[in-house]
């Protein structure tokens, strides 16, 4: 079965609240089918609070499979080795991003490198602008204080031109 | 007052002296330029030239003695009043010249105090006007300093920011603007997507 993970899971910490929010979707639909079994309680008890992208997910994930306490334990499972095997990017800005930066940079890199992709944001006024992106051990580092101190010893020339 | 009292001294005693040539003139005139005797006036007296000429002799001597005695007596005496007027005149020309001397050192000090007094006052107000010219001379220069330390700073800070916006115009090129970066995120990524997936490959 395959994994159709919403656009706005990006980081590490979006795939351990989305699992957290299925086991605890999983446990109450266990709980409620043996009550059905049982035909003890309400029949009727209320769903849990779970965020949109869990639902979403388990929405997808019951279009592939019938929703069953098995395959919800086979979704977690599915989520946790994504956590684990996914490729883990850092991406340092200036600034604290947007959602719509966080997507679309996101996408840029499920796209054209691997689907299997987390993103830890983190920000840095000192950066001054640009970004840097921490790609396992090698480290791009394309912000604005980079360039500026590149180009330090232009100061002096830049100074007496004007 | 001490100048009037002076020379009507002097005028006393210059007609002192005059009484005294006169009296000495008219006694020596009469020793040499004896008076005749009339002998109508003296009907009891023997005429002069009945005298033996012998005893005429001795009372010419005789007369001639007591009147050199008489002329040396009182040349003498004319002498000392002479000296003592001469001491006097003296002392009291000393007496007055030190009064005025004295009066005139007085004044003359005064005049130097007055003078000194008016030095001081005028010392004062020009000393005065100089500090007040030069208090205003060093708030005008106060104010010049400050005006021309802060076109200084202005200038300073124009040509600042314009050397540090041409240094980032030339060093960040076209991503200059910080305020939209996305063009310049993806653009990036673009420029180094094979890197990228060479590092992911690995």
């Amino acid at each position: 079965m395959r994994l159709m993970l919403p656009d706005s899971v990006i980081s590490p910490q979006d795939i351990q609240a989305l699992t957290l929010d299925v086991e605890k979707y999983a446990n109450w639909f266990a709980n409620a089918t043996v009550k059905i079994r049982l035909k003890v309680g309400h029949r009727n008890a209320e769903q849990p609070e779970i965020s949109t992208d869990a639902a979403m997910l388990i929405r997808d994930w019951a279009t592939q499979k019938s929703l069953s306490s098995q395959s919800l334990d086979e979704l977690i499972t599915a989520l946790k080795d994504f956590g684990n095997t996914a490729l883990q990017l850092t991406i340092v800005l200036a600034a604290p991003p947007s959602s719509k930066l966080k997507k679309t940079l996101v996408n840029w890199f499920r796209h054209n490198l691997t689907a299997n992709l987390l993103v830890d944001f983190q920000f840095r006024s000192s950066l001054l602008g640009g970004m840097v992106v921490q790609c396992g051990s090698h480290i791009f580092d394309w912000s604005f204080r980079r360039q500026i101190l590149a180009a330090s010893n232009k100061f002096p020339e830049v100074l007496r031109r004007v | 007052m001490g100048t009037i009292l002076l020379q009507i001294f002097l005028y006393f005693d210059v007609f002192l002296v005059g009484v005294v040539a006169t009296l000495v003139a008219r006694h020596l005139y009469s020793h040499f330029h004896p008076p005749r005797h009339h002998p109508e006036s003296h009907h009891d007296d023997l005429p002069y030239e009945a005298l033996p000429a012998d005893f005429r002799e001795h009372l010419l001597k005789v007369t001639q003695a007591n009147i050199q005695t008489m002329a040396d007596h009182f040349s003498t005496r004319m002498q000392k009043d002479l000296n003592l007027t001469e001491n006097r005149l003296t002392d009291l020309l000393a007496r007055i010249g030190t009064e005025v001397i004295g009066r005139e050192m007085e004044r003359y000090r005064l005049e130097l105090v007055k003078m000194h007094q008016q030095n001081q006052v005028v010392a004062k107000n020009e000393e005065d006007a100089m500090g007040q010219r030069e208090k205003e001379m060093e708030a005008k220069l106060n104010q010049e300093m400050i005006a021309e330390k802060q076109r200084l700073i202005q200038q300073l800070d124009t040509k600042l920011a314009d050397a540090v916006s041409s240094f980032l115009i030339e060093a960040m090129q076209h991503n200059v603007d910080l305020g939209a970066q996305n063009d310049y995120l993806m653009s990036e990524l673009e420029k180094h997507k094979e890197d990228l997936k060479r590092e992911v490959a690995l």
